[in-house]
């Protein structure tokens, strides 16, 4: 069981011409090994850092950015990073006093620098503070000790810091966020997301027939817009005049096809390719408890067999609500809607015992029963009958440890003279 | 007692019957409302429907399907279809712990050794006289007996490593696969796994203008957000990723961050590491090596008319 040692050098970080180690992602899709590559004869560029002399370990994934690294050498911003002031020419208030530590950080230390298109807020140069025998002020008096002095500098929390971090850095993913938890709005876009899938499947079926490689490439990336697309609370509602025949056992599919097109036109009228956070369609409580009452619950019990319209059902519903739901909760034929819907509605299993006998409430009846989510320690009997602040008081008053053992009162003799003291 | 005999037989048996013996119903019972909540992870569940009529083909499953994601977005991708003998096994607790053992034994580095008495050093005289000392008799100072002499069975260094046959071994790796599988534990992305860094901050690090400490922290911040928004990092039980390779950004980050996971490549997978964490994130490639490297229980070497018996084929592409 070999564990993987402390990063190692570089060297193998650092492949031919470019600083992009890692193939381009296009390019590594088609391989067929996983085995390392070597690359023969690598000319290892040093790019050192500051304030260290460590080689560059973290290296870029895009592809467009390794094209221009190969070109020039200049960093220059790319098109994916999202149009942001440049950090010189506007920044909080509250940065101003900071930043006067480092000096006329930012506009100097750039002039000098390649201008980067950044929202990251970075430290400039150091500023040496001047020597005790170089200062004029009479008032100035230096101080003998270090208690009680302001503290400056560090980059401990430095991305913590207001401001500090980007806009842009945050997490995008294939879903809302904000995952949808009302179970009447889930059941309302699960019934969107198989209407969906079925217009898409249907679209797939027709684009067979095209004889053309060029075409079926064509409707294959319509497909993949679609799959992708966003649809507002009131699209999700336009789906009460499709009527889905569904029995149970029997599977998933739509009275009239030609309904399908409508669901068609508006996934292509909204697919989106932006690199934004997806949000949920907006639908009231009330609303869609209303639709579930019409639809009445024959229509959950139809199944899916067909395991590509499950990809599509499981891959929109992903997009709308957020929900992953994993393969193995929803495979098989005899799968229904309403299998589906209880997958992705299904909360984790309480962690804790004390949680499942909460929400469970077996033992809240029971007079001489209490469950508590931790062990009860003495501290916490002594709390319960109201005898612990004086146990500390008393304690305190005799230099005492109130919990656990300090140097002086250490459990064994033999500690004291391990550490030489008596 | 004495004078309230029993007077028939007849009347002693009703004397016996439950509608008698009115007390019962003042007794409480209580009944609990999770009586069919399964409470522990020994008790056994409910089985229902797994009788069937003759009638009813048996149509076992055959296939299951696996999705492909990218990564961090976690967009499904494509969708392959994957033998259950791959990925659909049963949970074998027996043969994963043979394994894990065998992983253990062979592990153990069985470098401890202490020193006979052959092979402490020194002269061989003898310590005193055999008589008249008035004490124990003392022959060498290698005597076990005597301090800074040779240790009587001490630890001897040696290969702790024990046997497992290649095809339960193999098993062992298909069957931790499948445990993930069905529990939605196992996500597969795309060839390339990496941890894609921003290009201002790659830009700026690269001109000099971060130090080390600033990088890093960049990074350990980075894959806080992208594994809190996953629902993978430490509060998830951590993730391990498993790539062909190794990938600087991801490893890196896994090194800097390594409460929100770990990185490791193929060669240095095991069934034990398969079994650890919260989630196994793989790229499609490894995975397939994985399964392929692990399959000789499925087939066979033994050539019969020219023609061998090969097992069921890798994951094929649905979408």
């Amino acid at each position: 069981m070999r564990r993987l040692p402390r990063l190692r050098g570089p060297a193998s970080a650092l492949s031919s011409s470019t600083s992009c180690l890692r193939t381009p992602l296009a390019a590594t899709c088609s391989s067929t090994s996983t085995t390392p590559q070597h690359t023969s004869a690598p000319a290892v560029r040093s790019t050192h850092v500051w304030q260290n002399n460590l080689q560059r370990r973290c290296l870029s994934t895009s592809i467009s950015r390794c094209d221009k690294q190969a070109q020039t050498t200049t960093p220059v911003a790319t098109e994916e990073i999202p149009s942001t002031p440049a950090i010189a020419e506007e920044q909080p208030a509250e940065l101003e006093e900071e930043n006067s530590y480092y000096g006329d950080e930012i506009e100097e230390s750039t002039s000098s620098k390649p201008q980067i298109e950044t929202d990251l807020v970075y430290p400039g140069e150091r500023v040496e503070a001047q020597v005790a025998e170089e200062i004029t002020d009479a008032d100035y008096v230096p101080a003998e000790l270090g208690t009680g002095l302001e503290e400056v500098g560090g980059f401990q929390d430095w991305w913590d810091r207001p401001g500090h971090w980007g806009e842009s850095k945050k997490y995008v993913g294939f879903g809302p966020l904000e995952k949808v938890t009302d179970f009447a709005v889930m059941e309302v876009l699960t019934r969107r997301a198989v209407i969906e899938a079925l217009a898409i499947r249907e679209h797939g079926k027709q684009n067979q027939k095209h004889a053309s490689e060029r075409a079926r490439a064509y409707h294959k990336r319509q497909v993949r817009a679609a799959l992708r697309a966003l649809v507002g609370g009131e699209e999700v509602l336009g789906i009460q005049q499709v009527d889905l025949v569904a029995g149970e056992g029997s599977p998933v599919g739509v009275k009239d096809v030609g309904q399908l097109e409508a669901v068609w036109n508006s996934l292509i009228g909204n697919k989106d390719s932006s690199n934004r956070v997806p949000e949920a369609p907006v639908i009231e409580h009330n609303e869609a408890m209303d639709l579930i009452k019409a639809w009445g619950t024959e229509w959950k019990k139809a199944t899916v067999q067909d395991p590509v319209l499950r990809f599509y059902i499981a891959k929109r519903l992903q997009r709308l609500t957020g929900h992953v739901i994993a393969d193995a909760k929803i495979h098989g034929a005899s799968i229904t809607i309403g299998g589906i819907i209880s997958a992705m509605a299904r909360k984790p299993k309480p962690k804790k015992l004390a949680e499942l006998l909460d929400k469970t409430g077996v033992l809240a009846d029971l007079p001489n029963v209490q469950v508590y989510p931790r062990r009860v320690t003495p501290i916490d009997k002594e709390q319960m009958v109201g005898r612990w602040k004086l146990i500390k008081k008393e304690l305190e008053a005799r230099d005492l440890p109130v919990t656990g053992h300090d140097a002086k009162h250490s459990k064994t003799v033999e500690w004291k003279w391990a550490r030489g003291e008596s | 007692m004495a004078g309230k005999g029993v007077k028939s037989l007849a009347e002693a048996m009703r004397g016996l019957s439950i509608a008698s013996q009115t007390f019962r119903t003042t007794i409480p019972v209580r009944s609990s409302p999770v009586a069919a909540v399964r409470t522990m992870a020994t008790e056994a569940s409910p089985v229902g429907d797994i009788t069937r009529s003759v009638d009813q083909p048996w149509q076992p499953l055959t296939h299951v399907p696996l999705t492909i994601y990218s990564f961090p977005a976690l967009e499904p991708k494509s969708l392959e279809s994957w033998s259950t003998r791959h990925l659909h096994l049963p949970l074998r607790r027996d043969i994963l712990h043979l394994a894990v053992v065998y992983e253990g034994d062979k592990t153990r580095q069985g470098t401890a050794q202490a020193k006979t008495r052959w092979e402490v050093a020194g002269s061989h005289r003898k310590m005193g006289p055999q008589k008249g000392r008035g004490m124990a008799r003392r022959g060498s100072r290698q005597s076990p007996l005597l301090r800074g002499g040779g240790k009587s069975h001490g630890p001897r260094a040696r290969d702790f490593s024990t046997k497992l046959n290649r095809k339960v071994y193999d098993l062992a790796w298909r069957t931790a696969l499948s445990y993930r599988y069905r529990r939605g534990e196992l996500i597969v992305t795309e060839d390339g796994l990496d941890l894609p860094l921003p290009d201002d901050f790659l830009q700026l690090a690269e001109a000099g203008l971060l130090n080390r400490e600033l990088e890093d922290g960049f990074v350990r911040k980075y894959m806080g957000e992208v594994m809190g928004n996953l629902g993978w990092g430490h509060e998830h039980g951590r993730t391990t990723f498993v790539t062909g390779d190794r990938r600087p950004n991801l490893f890196t980050a896994t090194e800097i961050a390594g409460e929100e996971g770990r990185a490791l490549e193929l060669d240095d997978v095991d069934v034990k590491d398969l079994l650890e964490t919260g989630r196994i994130v793989i790229e499609r490639q490894a995975l397939r090596e994985m399964i392929k490297e692990h399959s000789s229980d499925l087939e066979s070497r033994i050539v019969v008319n020219g023609i061998r018996k090969e097992g069921p084929r890798l994951g094929t592409k649905l979408v």
